[in-house]
């Protein structure tokens, strides 16, 4: 198990968001944590990456426990965290979004990048501010894998974006798992799960509802109703 | 171990961020407000009133207004704790005056209430004071004991966010009204330039000074409070240079009575402080404290007497007799008298900012000894009182417990009209030492 997350209890002032939250993902594997608005999932990822620590549980990435670490020691071990805003410097150019965010150790240089994700090389002299919404998702993925991480965490990269855009992601996180990597993909929108995962958990008050493959709640109306007020 | 009626309720930067993040629900948060003060109110009697159901209406509000990404401002969602004496619609006013039980609801918001609800604060009710801000008590009690007084006069502001029923109160200062209150309950409190926030629908005592003031756990928190309401402040939020801020740690005879284990906690931030790289300096008071002190009180009784005389149309008997006392003792005083003090004091302010650089931090002690046991008094204001008729902004720090587990701390003071210097400065070290983050559980 690549990274592994045991009995999470995490609090906003006196609310109780997290009630116990288990998950685990795999080397090469794409899991994503459905739910309504709400229901705990952002803050489930921001947890792991200690932004909103939690009071009980337990973090376990390669074996080694790092519950709670800073958000910087979360990120050195291997983390990153693609957030639903992007954070994108408005006034840095896209290379230069990604030059800064670069470690000299990281097995990804922004040629790397390039490579993976052709799109990105012809916006690499435009500034932050002057890129689309879904050029800044791409780009936020591009600067998230110069850290060297070996899980990545998104934050509702189809937020926002026209849905031929939403295919361009989807594609990106199908080409960064045929790498190996780990990805924890937080959404809203079902069928973008649906498509790129292999396994899905549903989130609802603070607590995991459901966890099986993405085929089995594909198949399950009932549930995805219930939970995520869509049918599939 | 701390009583189990302390609870941190939450800083307010992060409960903010939640809910414009859709990840945190307004109604959720009302609902564990709601069942703290359900679980406290018994024993702590913070409040004096409050609307359950009219709260949990506005957050829903506030839930819906976030959906359709219309944030009304840095206040979204968060519940707050208004003292009685500063009318807030919808809601009863009564001073914790028996000769006001009988009162209708106010139907206008004070200003400051209305600052607070253009930020997107929800009112959760109203909080225990003493009457009409003077000294006859309340019945709140100390969430770190209850047998001890929260201090006053906003005694339920401060222990309403020291047992967790709500992250953020308001109070007011004439004397040490906010700032000893939050250290008695262990938490922080900003009491923003005299004068520099609307006073308009708070009851007076002594306008000179009378200013209302920002309840939360940590001293970001009292900031955040502060700069959530505050019009007039230029300065950005913003780091501060090491280099360019100035740390005074005032001596002055006024402390000679200080408790050890308090003195212990100036050293104490003195050390941090160094540690964070600022430059610490200790320097003896240009002006008495004690002088400052007398001419406080003095015109203190005058405008009271003047702003309260009404009440003693009031039946002798519903009225405290604190209060009825120090107008009677205000009438007494005559307006050249009163004016003549208050040239002194005026020039004492003048000699005392005048001595020290505009980047000037400085820190003091905030009481001489830790909350005293009952509820008859509300606690030694003398060290709070000189720092109020100075008039700049204070920011109260809690920094540990004495031997009583009773909580202590210290003052951080600033030039008249710099709070948001102060602010910055707050944050600043907030961020950067353990130390400066709040009383830990």
């Amino acid at each position: 198990m690549h990274l592994e997350i045991k009995n999470l209890h995490t609090y906003y002032g006196l609310v109780h968001m997290l009630k116990g939250v288990s998950l685990n993902v795999n080397e090469g594997e794409i899991i994503s944590i459905l739910g309504r608005n709400g229901a705990g999932k952002t803050t489930t990822i921001k947890s792991i990456m200690g932004l909103a620590p939690s009071s009980e549980g337990s973090v376990i990435l390669k074996g080694e426990e790092i519950t709670n670490f800073e958000p910087h020691e979360v990120a050195k071990k291997g983390i990153s965290f693609v957030p639903a805003s992007r954070g994108i410097f408005s006034t840095l150019t896209a290379y230069e979004n990604l030059k800064i965010f670069h470690l000299k150790h990281s097995k990804w240089n922004i040629e790397d990048v390039f490579k993976l994700f052709p799109k990105l090389e012809k916006l690499k002299f435009r500034n932050g501010n002057s890129l689309s919404g879904g050029e800044q998702q791409m780009l936020a993925i591009g600067r998230s894998l110069v850290i060297n991480p070996s899980v990545i965490m998104l934050d509702e990269p189809s937020q926002g974006l026209a849905p031929m855009i939403v295919e361009d992601v989807k594609e990106m996180l199908l080409k960064l798992k045929k790498e190996g990597m780990s990805i924890i993909l937080v959404e809203q929108n079902l069928q973008t799960a649906l498509d790129v995962a292999d396994r899905v958990y549903i989130l609802d008050q603070g607590e995991i509802v459901f966890e099986g493959k993405s085929e089995e709640l594909s198949k399950n109306k009932k549930l995805t109703l219930k939970f995520l007020g869509v049918s599939t | 171990m701390s009583s189990s009626y302390v609870k941190n309720p939450g800083n307010l930067q992060n409960l903010f961020n939640q809910i414009k993040d859709k990840e945190l629900s307004p109604v959720d948060l009302i609902n564990s407000y709601i069942n703290r003060i359900n679980d406290t109110q018994k024993d702590i009697e913070q409040w004096k009133t409050y609307d359950f159901e009219k709260a949990i209406e506005t957050a829903k509000l506030r839930e819906q207004q976030v959906i359709d990404n219309n944030i009304l401002g840095p206040l979204h969602g968060i519940p707050v704790g208004i003292k009685d004496i500063i009318h807030a619609e919808g809601f009863k006013t009564e001073f914790n005056c028996k000769a006001f039980k009988d009162t209708d609801v106010s139907k206008l918001d004070s200003g400051v209430v209305l600052a607070l609800r253009s930020a997107g604060a929800i009112i959760l009710g109203k909080t225990h004071t003493t009457e009409f801000a003077f000294y006859d008590p309340s019945p709140a009690r100390n969430p770190h004991n209850p047998n001890h007084t929260p201090g006053g006069s906003s005694s339920g502001s401060g222990s309403s966010v020291s047992s967790g029923t709500v992250p953020m109160s308001v109070g007011t200062q004439t004397m040490a009204s906010v700032n000893r209150p939050a250290i008695y309950c262990g938490i922080s409190a900003f009491k923003p330039t005299n004068g520099s926030i609307t006073t308009y629908g708070i009851s007076p005592l002594a306008p000179s000074f009378d200013t209302p003031g920002f309840y939360g756990w940590s001293i970001a928190d009292a900031c955040y409070g502060y700069n959530s309401v505050s019009l007039n402040d230029k300065l950005p939020l913003k780091s501060l240079n090491k280099e360019d801020v100035n740390i005074v740690s005032i001596i002055d005879d006024l402390t000679s009575d200080i408790n050890p284990n308090v003195s212990k906690q100036i050293e104490e931030t003195k050390s941090m402080l160094k540690e964070l790289g600022f430059n610490v300096e200790e320097k003896k008071s240009p002006v008495k404290f004690n002088d400052l002190l007398d001419f406080h009180w003095e015109m203190l009784i005058y405008e009271t007497g003047k702003n309260l005389q009404f009440l003693l149309n009031h039946p002798e008997e519903l009225i405290g007799p604190r209060l009825l006392q120090i107008i009677k003792d205000g009438l007494n005083i005559n307006i050249e008298k009163y004016t003549e003090t208050k040239s002194k004091l005026n020039r004492s302010i003048n000699k005392f900012f005048s001595s020290f650089n505009k980047n000037t931090i400085f820190i003091f002690p905030a009481i001489p000894n830790s909350a005293p046991v009952g509820l008859e008094s509300t606690g030694e204001p003398k060290y709070i009182a000189p720092w109020t008729a100075l008039s700049g902004p204070i920011v109260s720090c809690s920094t540990g417990l004495d031997d009583n587990k009773m909580p202590v701390g210290i003052l951080l003071c600033a030039h008249p009209f710099k709070d948001r210097y102060l602010s910055n400065f707050c944050l600043d070290v907030y961020n950067k030492s353990e130390y400066f983050t709040g009383l830990k559980l």
